[in-house]
């Protein structure tokens, strides 16, 4: 790559990556800039080790998931069922 | 109907447990019901979430009425609550990452909290989330951001950290 386009044609900062370094964890990132936020976590260490660091944090506060009782799912879907088929049952408030 | 799966964790998040979580989420299917000639087709999720939200802000007003003077204490009840003493159990149990991550977010201040909790474990999106606290997207952003940096920092001095991400 010769001096030019190394200027013209340099990816992110790691400031900007920073910026939007969330965003993109998030899958919340507009999609054209995802190549390049991708580009400099490949190249620059730092970042790569901090979108590493948040990256198990996102996925431990995954685990902390708890899932609906069985119970609670099958009251919940019947009342749903009723009043898509019959509207709303009697004694609900 | 898949949504009924994320109403019912969401309302466990801001009820803070499952009895309150299954009575807000029947109110909001009936809330849903009666309003359903104002929804437009777009954007179901957040439509059922903005409706929960309003549903609890009336629960909570109901039961509690002092709560509503600030109207970020409302979902902010349930994620005060989890900041026991330790016990012996519990720091064996704080010898792994998870507990390490679960220790951080109970510190953290609760607008960060319900930001995580929302986004990190509930699964909304930014959008969804900024329904269910009535609060821009932008903060939204910004409470995850900073409730995260606090989290990561929290890590990187916990002695158990370089252990646990080994």
């Amino acid at each position: 790559m010769n001096f030019l386009s190394r200027i013209f044609k340099r990816g992110m900062t790691c400031e900007q990556v920073a910026d939007v370094l969330q965003q993109y964890l998030d899958e919340e990132l507009e999609a054209s800039e995802v190549p390049k936020v991708l580009q400099h976590l490949e190249a620059c260490r730092d970042c790569g080790l901090e979108a590493t660091m948040y990256t198990r944090i996102k996925e431990s506060l995954q685990n902390h998931q708890e899932s609906p009782s069985e119970d609670s799912m099958t009251r919940i879907r019947s009342l749903a069922e009723e009043l898509a088929t019959s509207g709303i049952p009697e004694g609900a408030e | 109907m898949p949504e009924l799966d994320v109403l019912m964790r969401v309302a466990r998040s801001i009820t803070g447990n499952p009895t309150d979580a299954d009575d807000l989420v029947q109110d909001t299917l009936l809330r849903a019901y009666r309003a359903i000639d104002k929804f437009d087709g777009r954007y179901p999720r957040a439509w059922l979430l903005t409706i929960m939200r309003n549903a609890q802000i009336n629960r909570v007003r109901r039961k509690r009425p002092e709560l509503m003077r600030d109207p970020d204490t409302t979902l902010a009840v349930v994620a005060n609550t989890d900041s026991d003493a330790k016990t012996p159990e519990s720091a064996v149990l704080d010898q792994t990452f998870d507990a390490a991550i679960e220790r951080s977010l109970a510190a953290i201040p609760s607008q960060f909290r319900e930001a995580i909790h929302l986004v990190d474990i509930d699964g909304l999106s930014y959008n969804e989330a900024a329904a269910v606290l009535d609060v821009p997207v932008g903060t939204v952003m910004s409470r995850l951001h900073r409730g995260r940096k606090l989290i990561r920092n929290d890590l990187t001095m916990d002695p158990e950290f370089e252990r646990a991400s080994s």
